[in-house]
């Protein structure tokens, strides 16, 4: 396999996890940490597979799939908003029962366990792009695609946009910040919190969709983790949308590397931990840097006082005089 | 005498309908209820007898000798995994990484089963029962210290530890002298070769079960759990070892998910798949809720998963519906069981309290 071939198997993987990244940052801005998006992939890529089962048109089942994802979204958001249920066991509760219901349906539904495989006149269809199409190394990486890759590889820029230039986004940042104080100028923070909360669900059961889709098949577990790598790329882009794109670029290489590798039988493990490593790291990181300088600084400053630093005397003689003033 | 009596039985009674408590107190049952309703509807929805599966689910688990051993048998782990996640909540944080703790204890039982093979019996099975505890409180030690000293998410560092350390155990599986020689592409250890008989696993159940009420309820690094958890502030405030108690409660949640998987591997299974311990991953959390942190409670608790668990078999035996409704019933009662009853009650009380406060503010205008 080559590199280009490579690259375009990234783009391809790479896009679920974008997906479901990007819906995540929504949560993740207003303090919710988005554990349950594992939970709404699974239930994206079988809702997709059997919306479009159902009605014979891959574009109506990923509409399907969005939409009641995004019901599920809503469910968790009244339980974390309106009851107050701590929301990592409310995410975890639904990653239990999406993982428990795709599991019980697929015999009702299908009518067989396991794997289900969809005809292939009901394949998403792929776009040859214009004038990429004629770009030579470009069109093996970004040609031939289905319509969400393209949808999705632009999205960062979007969700960038609508973060930094508009008033919802404006709304969302404040709610994450500080919310007292969203409240006090009249921002409704609890409208803000069930919309970015449906967004999530809405973006993430897009990314299902796209995974189970493209392959045209749902299989039991199919997500295996994905959800929790998107969480990873959006824990080392600290909510930052077009970071947690070139997470997700880092991510689906290393996925495409593991599909290659794995069949010539080179351990494929430590690649695939590689997405929660990094995310230990980058968030065990900052913190520890500024608490190491903050002790610096503060060692430093308790140095200079016992060496009796003149500027230092200089400050408290004037702090003393100007208190003893008082 | 018979006054006394009387007035004592008034007094608990009283106490029992407490109209705070109340609520509280029957949440559990709620929860369970509308679990059991929402996993019926979402069975009759399929085409199949809701009742006729629950009954064949009681009849797998308390029908005969065999399956009530059965049950017992997973009542264990989930029971210790409930105790482990528990304890952690106590201290404050938010131990989701029992999976993650269970297969670094197993991956040390195994080691030790390699390296150090003739060993006598007892000594092997002590250094193991160490290993595996030393192991799963160093997994449990990482979040805690990373969340107490510099403020980083305990839950998503769980998440991430859990597969990181699935994925290394699948690995040294494959690709290392742990690895099973009879299974070639499956994942799967060594024979681990030290037994713990049921009748011990039992009794050392019960010991720690007490030794954990005395350590709640009785001790006092149990008070100083209690007051870290409830009220961090003011038990710094009131010179209580904030950090120590954080991190010991690490240290028992730690090692009662190393215990768990102790019990597993050499009570049960005497070797080491890759993903013995997934399914088992958060029935500590659903114990822990469902139980309200109640060591009783949570024996309950634990007892009726385990029932689900073991009366599994007999549904996919004697009916069509699908022994998989079991992990759906469980992801409900977890559902349900985040949510407090007393909590939303008094939501819906206070707001009723507002209008009408509202209302006559209005009216006196």
């Amino acid at each position: 396999m080559n590199i280009t071939q490579l690259l375009g198997l990234t783009v391809r993987l790479l896009v679920p996890t974008l997906l479901v990244a990007l819906g995540g940052i929504f949560s993740f801005r207003i303090k919710v940490f988005p554990l349950g998006l594992e939970g709404y992939m699974l239930a994206g890529c079988f809702l997709a597979v059997t919306g479009t089962y159902l009605f014979g048109s891959p574009y109506l089942g990923m509409a399907f799939a969005a939409i009641l994802v995004m019901l599920l979204a809503l469910i968790f958001a009244f339980f974390v908003i309106e009851l107050s249920v701590n929301p990592v066991i409310c995410a975890f509760a639904i990653n239990t029962i999406v993982a428990g219901m795709t599991r019980f349906l697929m015999i009702p539904v299908f009518g067989s366990s396991g794997r289900i495989y969809l005809d292939s006149a009901l394949a998403l269809p792929r776009f040859q792009v214009p004038i990429i199409k004629s770009i030579p190394i470009v069109a093996d990486i970004f040609n031939n695609h289905s319509a969400l890759v393209y949808v999705a590889l632009l999205l960062p820029f979007v969700i960038q946009f609508v973060y930094y230039k508009t008033n919802y986004g404006l709304s969302l940042r404040a709610t994450g910040a500080y919310e007292e104080a969203a409240v006090a100028v009249g921002i409704s923070t609890r409208k803000v919190r069930y919309i970015a909360l449906m967004t999530t669900g809405c973006l993430a059961g897009l990314g299902g969709a796209q995974l189970s889709l493209t392959a045209n098949l749902f299989n039991v577990g199919m997500t295996d983790g994905r959800g929790f790598t998107a969480l990873a790329a959006i824990v080392l882009s600290a909510g930052e949308p077009i970071r947690a794109f070139l997470g997700c670029i880092l991510f689906g290489l290393c996925d495409a590397l593991v599909l290659n590798l794995s069949s010539e039988g080179i351990p494929i493990q430590f690649l695939s931990m590689l997405p929660y490593i990094l995310a230990i790291l980058f968030a065990v990181m900052p913190p520890v840097i500024r608490k190491l300088s903050e002790r610096t600084a503060f060692s430093k400053l308790q140095l200079r006082i016992r060496q009796n630093d003149p500027e230092i005397l200089a400050s408290r003689a004037f702090h003393h005089s100007v208190n003893s003033e008082e | 005498m018979k006054q006394k009596l009387t007035d004592t039985l008034r007094g608990l009674w009283k106490e029992l309908i407490r109209k705070d408590k109340i609520a509280h107190r029957i949440s559990p049952f709620v929860a369970l209820l509308l679990s059991l309703v929402a996993a019926g509807l979402v069975v009759t929805a399929t085409g199949a007898n809701a009742l006729e599966a629950y009954t064949a689910l009681f009849k797998g688990a308390l029908g005969s000798v065999s399956s009530i051993k059965q049950t017992i048998r997973y009542t264990i782990p989930i029971f210790l995994l409930g105790l482990s996640f528990s304890v952690c909540s106590r201290g404050g944080f938010f131990a989701i990484g029992q999976e993650g703790q269970m297969y670094a204890a197993a991956l040390l039982l195994v080691c030790v089963q390699c390296y150090l093979p003739h060993l006598p019996q007892p000594l092997m099975m002590i250094l193991m029962v160490i290993c595996g505890i030393v192991a799963a409180v160093v997994c449990a030690l990482i979040p805690a210290i990373t969340k107490h000293y510099f403020g980083v998410n305990e839950a998503m560092v769980f998440v991430m530890l859990n597969y990181i350390s699935l994925l290394l155990v699948e690995y040294l599986f494959l690709h290392s002298p742990l690895r099973n020689p009879d299974s070639a592409s499956y994942p799967k250890s060594i024979a681990v070769a030290p037994t713990i008989s049921t009748v011990a696993l039992y009794i050392g159940v019960i010991a720690i079960l007490i030794l954990f009420i005395l350590l709640i309820k009785k001790s006092i690094p149990g008070y100083r759990l209690r007051m870290v958890g409830q009220n961090t502030a003011y038990a710094k405030a009131s010179g209580l070892p904030v950090t120590q108690t954080i991190l010991f409660s690490a240290v028992l949640g730690g090692g009662l998910a190393g215990l768990a998987s102790i019990s597993e591997v050499l009570g049960v299974y005497h070797v080491v798949y890759n993903n013995f311990a997934s399914a088992l991953g958060f029935k500590g959390v659903t114990v822990a809720l469902l139980g309200m942190h109640n060591p009783l409670g949570m024996l309950f608790a634990s007892l009726l998963l385990g029932a689900l668990q073991g009366g599994s078999v007999m549904l996919s035996t004697t009916t069509d519906v699908s022994p998989e409704i079991v992990s759906v019933v469980e992801g409900f009662i977890m559902f349900f069981s985040s949510v407090n009853l007393a909590v939303m009650i008094g939501r819906i009380t206070d707001s009723r309290k507002r209008r009408k406060y509202h209302k006559e503010e209005r009216a006196a205008q």
